[in-house]
């Protein structure tokens, strides 16, 4: 605890700024979540600064160049290109600077002072940085809340920030190249890890588990239960693609998910039969990493081997899917490998 | 207000600390998070519990107590009727599938919190509620998994209630927040959220865990 008490910005704080320095550390942290609800850090390609002054005079000493005042948190720049720094005033105005010169450590010494980069957060308090742990990096601010009221949008969402360039670090360690070409041998566990991660902050009002048992001996990769309700998912993961390790290749193709529908048909069924009183629904989670003509010795990939099955969606016989109203539309999750374009001119 | 009091008796029978609670922790949060969902609210009410222990109040003081359900979070029945008796009061309102506050409730939470039976008890929701300013609700229910009462009671397949007689794994836990942060801090945020990110460590080390076993034991399987 000590550690965490030496790093984590919140009773750093309280240790540098005492009970003033939190007030204004809450003012900061319940404007964040409000204005990224109306300008996406998503937006910011330079650096966001917010601070909250301690002393009545301000910010003068500590950032240059021309300022303004705004009443409203909507009226408040949505793009960042350079550097703009939000200060929260007494009134409840904000003072906005656009391409701001900042001297960090004089605004650090009298200011609760926030930083946000592309791929990074931090408070500085006296000219220290604190980084802010991100649970979730896939999404780019631990303020910056989108949540999903359906299972469904936050795996289509999942798909397309985690997956699809293996932004996710769990997931991307999932692979034994840097090309991502091949995964490491029994990648299931980072994929199970990545997803559990995700949905754990993602949707409201869930538990999220990992190989939880539908009967004696069948466990499905990941369960999601709507506390206080009878409503409960089972998403069973497959992936397709190759595995390597010291030249040893595994190959999934695309009856591997046809296997994983089947599985999933038989979890659920177990399932009714075990937990009567539960409505479950199943989900199958197709991550897909196969590359055509890929050898077992290959580095690198064009961009059309590469991407050959982006686009390639799985027959899946029989259509689960439409038979069963507990079996949802699978989600295959294309990952895309690093294409290298020499390839593509070759 | 005096009829406001009367319609509170009427919905939340014995319940008014728990009714306080509900509307306190809707009202602190529906703006920050966009409103709250119930699950969340008996979450919250139970890091407020726990936050007693570090003030070296027995968390039986609380009014109330918790079991820990067959979803493995938290629950309080009497949450759950003051919820249910605010909601058909119209002092929350549900929208889709969070709670928030009406001026009704509004007006009434600002009149329970200045009487002296519901005062005490606004430091530990404010300090269970500012954690999720500064972390996202989804770590918060994550890291109680952690919690050591959520943790001995996770074995029985029943509901078991939480916050019993042997918590000395808990009360170590806070002593030694105490012996870090100290006793003196008026803000509690400071210990809730110290406490929960490092139950939050605990729970990515125990998944980690898990996770190595699981691997060893599917390379196992590979080589035979």
């Amino acid at each position: 605890m000590r550690r965490i008490c030496e790093r984590l910005f919140v009773p750093v704080v309280h240790g540098a700024f005492g009970e003033e320095g939190m007030a204004a550390l809450r003012e900061v942290l319940e404007f964040l979540p409000q204005h990224y609800a109306l300008a996406s850090p998503e937006l910011i390609n330079g650096t966001l600064w917010v601070m909250r002054s301690l002393r009545p005079e301000g910010l003068a000493n500590a950032v240059s160049g021309a300022a303004r005042i705004e009443h409203r948190i909507d009226r408040l720049p949505r793009r960042v290109e350079n550097v703009t720094v939000l200060e929260l005033l007494d009134t409840g105005a904000f003072r906005v600077w656009e391409g701001a010169a900042v001297d960090v450590a004089a605004a650090s010494a009298v200011a609760i002072v926030y930083r946000f980069t592309p791929g990074h957060e931090d408070f500085i308090v006296r000219d220290k940085p604190h980084a802010v742990v991100n649970p979730a990096p896939e999404h780019i601010s631990v303020f910056a809340r989108p949540t999903f009221a359906s299972l469904r949008d936050a795996l289509e969402d999942y798909r397309n920030r985690s997956i699809r360039a293996s932004t996710c670090y769990i997931f991307r360690d999932a692979w034994e190249d840097s090309a991502r070409l091949f995964f490491k041998p029994a990648p299931e566990w980072r994929m199970r890890r990545s997803l559990q991660q995700y949905l754990t902050n993602r949707i409201r009002g869930v538990d999220v588990l990992a190989e939880q048992a539908v009967d004696e001996s069948h466990p499905v990769d990941i369960t999601v239960t709507w506390t206080f309700t009878r409503a409960e998912a089972l998403i069973e993961i497959k992936w397709l693609g190759k595995s390597r390790c010291d030249g040893r290749i595994v190959a999934h193709s695309d009856q591997r998910a046809r296997d994983g529908a089947a599985q999933l048909a038989d979890y659920l069924d177990k399932h009714h039969t075990t937990k009567p009183g539960v409505d479950a629904k199943g989900y199958l989670v197709v991550i897909d990493g196969r590359r055509k003509g890929l050898a077992a010795d290959a580095i690198r990939a064009s961009t059309k081997n590469g991407m050959h099955y982006a686009n390639s969606e799985i027959e899946f016989r029989p259509k689960y899917h439409d038979e069963r109203v507990d079996f949802e539309v699978p989600i295959r999750m294309f990952a895309e490998p690093v294409c290298t374009p020499e390839e593509d001119a070759a | 207000m005096a009829e406001s009091k009367r319609s509170c008796a009427t919905v939340v029978g014995e319940s008014y600390q728990a009714a306080y609670d509900v509307l306190w922790i809707t009202r602190r949060l529906e703006s920050v998070i966009d409103g709250v969902t119930t699950a969340e609210v008996h979450l919250l009410a139970y890091v407020a519990c726990l936050l007693t222990i570090y003030r070296r109040l027995p968390a039986t003081d609380w009014g109330y107590g918790f079991i820990r359900s067959q979803w493995g979070a938290p629950f309080s029945a009497a949450i759950d009727g003051a919820l249910n008796g605010l909601l058909g009061s119209g002092f929350l309102v549900s929208r889709r599938e969070v709670v928030i506050t009406s001026s009704s409730g509004r007006q009434f939470v600002e009149f329970l919190a200045g009487v002296a039976e519901h005062e005490w008890r606004t430091q530990f929701l404010d300090g269970a509620c500012s954690s999720v300013l500064a972390m996202p609700i989804g770590s918060v229910r994550d890291a109680l998994h952690q919690e050591p009462s959520m943790r001995r009671s996770r074995v029985h397949k029943q509901p078991r209630t939480l916050l019993g007689t042997s918590e000395d794994a808990l009360y170590q836990q806070f002593g030694s927040l105490s012996d870090v942060i100290g006793l003196g801090v008026a803000d509690l945020m400071i210990p809730s959220v110290v406490w929960l990110t490092y139950l939050s460590e605990m729970q990515r080390l125990d998944l980690e865990r898990v996770a190595d076993e699981t691997n060893a034991l599917d390379e196992a399987d590979r080589s035979a």
